[in-house]
């Protein structure tokens, strides 16, 4: 154990927000998101080797401590989403790459676009409830998303909106 | 596969990738397009996912309960406790050594018997009236047996300084009572007694002795 409470107290403070930003951007889920980050900073708490870097150290943890819960879940969804986030290296900062794809859907993507995205990503509905909502047909939603990503994959792809 | 069956793929693919068949999934794997399509995707949804408000110092209270200090390791824990019991065990037998060598060379060794035996008091026999020999005066010691002290036996030291103090309390003693003694029979012939103040003096002093 490196650190007394009081030191341990601060860190936490300090690296808890971006540690269940980055849990809940990767498992979509508050609770199993807070497990994830305590199990991580408690075997930081019980580590007796010297960490030069704690938030790095909590982060990359976080990451793949997420990969190994999702490839625990026998889904459709989570080999998918296993093998999108297996694919970026080691090194490869999820959050900053959240912001950079944040910004180029405000910057790239239409109104009708970015509300649709709204629907289906932030909002959690289905191709149908977004349909109903928005008073569109569910064709009409997924060629909307489907516009919208290759859009956002060109940009990524080549640097070009 | 046709575009109307790609774009019913990528449908499903996005809205409900739990219903994808194992073929359908194989299709996916296989098509970089489509890979590509689902990791945006994916890196859509963890830009988009709604954060929950954060309270540090409720976070903190909530963690801070699952931790404890860890125990010390108990292969250290271990070699501290054999290094104390080595410690402790070498100076207990240095105490031990010392204390032999130095009670062989100084301690006086001194018989059983006389370790129970009381100091002994001796009182003056104050003789018959002046008429007789003062040399018959005799003090009458309380005789007890001396056997010699065996060297092998042992005596506690404070036991022993108490009948040496003891011992030496009735040497003083004695030398004051033969003083008083020779007092006495000086000042005797200028009382002028009779035979009879005389016996009722003796009888006193025989009193006040014995008690």
């Amino acid at each position: 154990m490196q650190y007394s409470t009081s030191e341990f107290e601060k860190l936490y403070t300090r690296c808890f927000p971006p540690s269940l930003r980055l849990a809940m951007s990767l498992l979509h889920d508050e609770d199993e998101a807070r497990d994830v980050v305590q199990e991580v900073f408690l075997k930081l708490w019980e580590s007796d080797t010297a960490i030069d870097n704690p938030l790095a150290f909590v982060l990359r943890s976080i990451r793949n401590a997420s990969i190994t819960r999702i490839s625990k879940l026998d889904t459709r969804e989570k080999i998918l989403q296993r093998i999108a986030l297996e694919s970026p290296p080691d090194d490869y900062d999820i959050m900053q790459r959240n912001e950079e794809v944040a910004m180029a859907i405000q910057k790239l993507l239409t109104p009708r676009e970015r509300q649709i995205v709204d629907r289906i990503y932030t909002d959690r509905m289905t191709y149908k409830e977004t349909a109903e909502h928005l008073d569109i047909s569910v064709s009409a939603v997924n060629k909307t998303i489907v516009s919208a990503l290759r859009k956002l994959r060109l940009h990524f792809k080549t640097g070009k909106s | 596969m046709t575009d109307e069956q790609k774009e019913k793929l990528i449908a499903k693919m996005l809205d409900t990738p739990a219903s994808l068949s194992d073929d359908e999934l194989d299709e996916i794997l296989r098509d970089p397009e489509l890979l590509d399509l689902y990791e945006i995707s994916a890196a859509v949804s963890n830009a988009s996912i709604r954060q929950p408000d954060i309270d540090v110092n409720e976070e903190w209270t909530q963690f801070r309960g699952r931790i404890r200090r860890k125990p010390l390791p108990l292969d250290w824990i271990m070699r501290v406790a054999a290094i104390f019991l080595g410690v402790m065990f070498t100076a207990g037998i240095l105490v031990k050594v010392i204390d032999y060598v130095f009670s062989q060379e100084s301690a006086p060794v001194i018989a059983e018997s006389e370790k129970n035996a009381e100091p002994e008091i001796l009182i003056p026999k104050i003789s018959d009236p002046p008429t007789e020999n003062r040399e018959n005066l005799a003090v009458a010691a309380v005789t007890t047996d001396h056997p010699v002290a065996s060297p092998t036996d042992e005596i506690d030291i404070e036991e022993y300084l108490t009948i040496q103090q003891a011992r030496i309390d009735n040497e003083l003693a004695l030398q004051d009572a033969a003083m008083y003694e020779d007092d006495f029979y000086e000042l005797l012939p200028q009382l002028d007694l009779t035979g009879d103040e005389y016996a009722l003096l003796y009888a006193e002093l025989r009193e006040i002795t014995l008690e």
